[in-house]
């Protein structure tokens, strides 16, 4: 199995989970369930889905998620109300992206474009038909949790996965992307130090770590939910700041939340660099 | 991966962990002939952290060595996922 192989595997593993969890969720939504943390979710999935199908050589599943996803982001927004035909086409979307993770999973190469691109055009048309029209009532707001400051809560996100972490199909990337996409990114240090040598470094292991300062209008638990799916495949801690702590100052004694799943990383060695 | 007239590199369009072992064996071979690490970044579509830490052991390698190192012309991608990445600094590097 040549190597691109692997990792369309890892990638179909990921779309079969994600999928099932959208259609839970989607399913919730149906039953009237209004809870910002599910829009978030919803969103999320079809974000992650978006982004790694169009790495992995995917364009149908990241088209229709992309689509999916501009719903969502208005539904997340406050901009449109969730109604039956809000409800309804996403679980539409959902059957045909189910369609297209099984030809994925069974390397059916069809073309599914006359089912798509009206599908396509239609969740595009729910997205935008609300534009301008201002927060509706029934739309859910992901708003923080009472007690989080309204103006935004500043973050701090160490991020250090276990060097297998390609092989469990995370993509350090897309969790860094899902993170900018909650708020402001004021800084982003990315740690060399446990890289080896080129000559000796495995290409297939992460050796990269990250500390992100994260401002944000979204609650710990929000923050925390962008590892949703690889919460046990690192050392991943999400800390509030102090909230008068801006760019650079102490981290906060407050909440914090540790995520230490597998084994820590290995000892810092000397710097590369 | 082949030098310009110029000496520079030409990073291929994909620094992905799907084709970070090809990737590792190219730099590996251009590390050997002793000449600058001076890449050309115009072509690239996709990276990501496989991809980019190949780079910066690419960057440790040339300050180790005293060779110049450097991306020249990064296409926004390359650009954008150095930045999403924090670094940005590997942009920075003269050759």
């Amino acid at each position: 199995m040549g190597d691109q192989d692997q990792y369309r595997d890892v990638f179909i593993t990921e779309a079969q989970e994600l999928t099932a969890s959208l259609e839970t969720d989607l399913v919730e939504l149906e039953g009237e369930a209004r809870d910002p943390e599910l829009i978030n979710r919803i969103f999320r999935a079809a974000h992650t889905m978006k982004s790694s199908a169009a790495m992995f050589g995917f364009p149908q599943i990241a088209e229709l998620t992309h689509s999916m996803e501009s719903v969502l982001d208005r539904v997340r927004d406050g901009v449109l109300a969730i109604d039956a035909e809000v409800v309804n086409t996403l679980l539409e979307a959902l059957d045909v992206l189910r369609l297209l993770v099984d030809d994925a999973t069974e390397g059916n190469d069809t073309d599914h474009g006359d089912r798509l691109r009206p599908l396509c055009q239609r969740l595009r048309a729910v997205a935008e038909a609300v534009a301008g029209g201002g927060p509706s009532e029934a739309a859910p707001e992901a708003a923080p949790a009472e007690g989080e400051a309204a103006a935004g809560t500043t973050y701090r996100v160490h991020m250090a996965l276990n060097e297998d972490v390609f092989f469990q199909g995370t993509n350090p990337m897309l969790l860094l992307d899902e993170l900018a996409t909650l708020g402001e990114v004021e800084e982003v240090c990315c740690d060399t130090s446990r890289l080896p040598e080129l000559e000796e470094l495995d290409p297939l292991k992460l050796y990269l770590a990250w500390d992100v300062t994260l401002r944000a209008e979204a609650s710990l638990e929000q923050v925390e939910e962008v590892f949703l799916f690889c919460r046990d495949d690192g050392d991943i801690r999400v800390e509030r700041a102090g909230a008068d702590t801006g760019r650079g100052g102490e981290a906060a004694g407050g909440e914090s939340a540790a995520r230490d799943g597998g084994e820590p990383p290995a000892a810092a060695g000397p710097a590369q660099e | 991966m082949k030098r310009t007239k110029k000496g520079e590199l030409n990073l291929p369009r994909s620094l992905t962990v799907d084709r970070a072992e090809g990737l590792h064996r190219d730099l590996k071979a251009v590390a050997e002939d002793g000449g600058p690490l001076v890449f050309q970044g115009d072509r690239v579509e996709q990276a990501d952290a496989a991809g980019l830490q190949l780079l910066v052991a690419t960057r440790a390698l040339a300050r180790a060595t005293g060779r110049p190192f450097g991306i020249a012309r990064p296409s926004g991608a390359l650009r954008d996922a150095l930045q999403l990445a924090g670094l940005a600094d590997l942009l920075e590097e003269e050759g």
